[in-house]
């Protein structure tokens, strides 16, 4: 754990290996057996070398960065092992419901359960700030390379 | 018809120069199939937070930008096979058991083989992998893309300020989707 266990939103840091952005300001972590629940939350802007262009004109965060901003989220409430950061391995699903624009909030909660092999299985659920569903995803994560 | 180099891809997708994530087609069979190109670089700006003196797995390009360029070799696919009226846009809503096996380096060509595996009516699936070199770093069962209308489209809101959603409960906000 590098987060304090208490569900408290902190600020997050930004990941020291190669992202397309900082997906995630803030994030807590709380034990739900026999896993975690980590939320997270974050400022949609419209700066940065990627979003500017995704479209000319205007802006819309891209699906990819969502699932970007849940890895990250649960990256950075797990810790990294071994010097290693927590890195996709499958996506299992992954649904897009609504657009998210510059000056949304993304605010995303992630049931985190550890698996026999040192993977860990995620199921989020992603919405804007004023509750419109935005995305639901399930996905497989690992400490590797 | 065969390949398509740079200038025509940006044609093609709507994305600014920073976010085509395509270097050249290879093949492109409308309908069928596409190849695609895209050559990592340590310049791109994926690369621009990583500190220096950092092991090389600081350097794996990121997962999302893999599927991302994916995608758009797929979304040439599908707009060479039925280019949307103008008034219409093509927009990615889901994608299903994607593997990413190991990750792609600086210096590594990726090379996307898209096939369409399925239309109906305003809504197009879309298989393939993703290799470098060394082999397959990616595969993808499905990925789903519909047509819709420009004007159906949400549009950005007046964002509330601040979120009525305090930091510390986002019981609230943030459910499953």
């Amino acid at each position: 754990m590098t987060l304090p266990v208490t569900g408290r939103l902190a600020a997050a840091r930004p990941p020291w290996y190669a992202a397309p952005l900082a997906a995630c300001d803030q994030v807590a972590v709380a034990p739900v057996p026999p896993g975690w629940r980590v939320t997270g939350r974050t400022r949609i802007r419209g700066d940065g070398p990627y979003l500017a262009a995704h479209f000319p004109g205007l802006t819309i965060f891209p699906g990819v960065f969502v699932l970007e901003a849940v890895v990250q989220a649960v990256g950075q409430a797990l810790g990294d092992r071994a010097g290693r950061p927590l890195r996709l391995a499958e996506l299992g699903s992954l649904r897009l419901r609504t657009p998210l624009f510059p000056g949304d909030w993304l605010c995303l909660r992630a049931e985190v359960v550890p698996e026999p092999d040192r993977s860990v299985v995620v199921r989020a659920g992603c919405r804007r700030d004023d509750g419109v569903p935005a995305a639901g995803l399930t996905l497989r994560c690992r400490w590797s390379r | 018809m065969t390949g398509l180099a740079l200038p025509e891809i940006r044609r093609i997708l709507p994305h600014g120069p920073a976010m085509v994530l395509l270097d050249r087609i290879e093949r492109l069979v409308p309908g069928v199939e596409v190849r695609a190109v895209k050559l990592v670089s340590g310049v791109e700006p994926c690369y621009a937070g990583v500190a220096d003196g950092l092991p090389v797995e600081a350097y794996a390009y990121p997962s999302s930008l893999v599927l991302e360029s994916f995608g758009q070799a797929a979304a040439v696919l599908w707009l060479r096979t039925e280019p949307p009226p103008p008034d219409q846009v093509l927009m990615f809503v889901a994608a299903r058991e994607c593997r990413f096996h190991r990750p792609a380096y600086p210096g590594d060509v990726l090379r996307h083989t898209a096939r369409l595996e399925h239309r109906r009516p305003g809504a197009v699936f879309v298989s393939g992998h993703s290799a470098v070199a060394g082999g397959r770093i990616a595969t993808y069962r499905s990925l789903m893309a519909v047509v819709r209308p420009a004007g159906t489209l949400p549009t950005p809101r007046r964002p509330s300020e601040p979120s009525p959603y305090p930091p510390h409960n986002l019981e609230g906000a943030a459910g499953h989707g």
